[in-house]
């Protein structure tokens, strides 16, 4: 058996330029974009019961909420006003303490770390909502476009 | 800060003070025997911190439960609406509550939730 990946000390990075990555702050949740596979009928004339295959995949969108922070959610925005799609990458703690180091990237590609899992993918900055209520602090929720098909990366044995 | 900032901000506010005294005759729970009127008690009766994933929190939230004493109606109201605005510089008011019991002390109680945030 593996083990239960534990959400705390989970980091996201954003490749933001060809060798670029940020460590996005301030993350309160993040989510991967679904992948909800279409469906091909091969049913015919002789079958009594419909038959399918699986199709193409649709790639969905997926929420990061922040708090918003007065300088570090800038290159949020930037993204968002930019609509560039960009690579993003999501790791798993390194131990009970501490998250992983921050990844280089290669034209515009994170290289994900070979300790930790990782999740993987492309996608653009579609919305970015700030959020301000009693009593609270500002809180951003970031909604991802998804590109493509979410990569894992497992550690490397 | 594990402790809400409702102290320091009580004792901050010179209406307060100029009602509780200077200490302000405000405390954590109970009140000593035989403290002078008017007196606010408070606890802490809910709240957590802004928790992130890799980080740790940027601020606590606190829930207090002030309840504040006065020889009657009038003067623990009075009592009541400094605390009250003075909470409301830097937070909110969660609730009215039902009366307190004065334990037949002929005290008049007016009690009230608060909402407080501190950034770490």
């Amino acid at each position: 058996m593996g083990q239960v990946l534990k959400s705390k000390h989970t980091q996201l990075f954003i490749a933001i330029g060809a060798a670029e990555v940020i460590k996005v702050t301030r993350v309160r949740s993040v989510g991967f974009p679904d992948g909800q596979a279409s469906e091909i009928d091969i049913s015919d004339f002789d079958d009594d019961w419909d038959q399918f295959v699986a199709g193409r995949k649709a790639t969905g969108s997926t929420s990061i909420e922040v708090i918003y922070d007065s300088v570090d959610s800038e290159a949020l925005e930037e993204l968002h006003r930019t609509g560039a799609v960009v690579n993003f990458l999501v790791t798993a703690p390194a131990s009970e303490t501490a998250g992983a180091d921050k990844p280089a990237a290669v034209n515009g590609v994170i290289t994900p770390p070979t300790a930790v899992v990782s999740k993987q993918f492309n996608g653009f900055v579609q919305n970015f909502a700030v959020t301000v209520a009693d009593n609270d602090v500002w809180k951003a929720t970031m909604t991802i476009r998804g590109s493509g098909a979410v990569e894992t990366h497992r550690p490397t044995p | 800060m594990m402790v809400p900032l409702i102290q320091q901000l009580l004792q901050g506010d010179e209406a307060v003070r100029s009602l509780f005294g200077d200490p302000v005759r405000v405390f954590p729970s109970t009140a000593p025997q035989d403290t002078a009127l008017p007196y606010a008690t408070w606890d802490v009766v809910g709240g957590s911190p802004t928790n992130l994933l890799s980080e740790r929190p940027p601020a606590d939230g606190w829930r207090v439960r002030l309840t504040v004493w006065g020889k009657s109606t009038s003067k623990a109201n009075a009592a009541a609406v400094a605390v009250r605005d003075a909470v409301e510089t830097v937070g909110s008011i969660e609730s009215y509550n039902p009366p307190p019991d004065d334990d037949d002390t002929g005290a008049f109680g007016i009690s009230f939730d608060a909402r407080l945030l501190q950034l770490r």
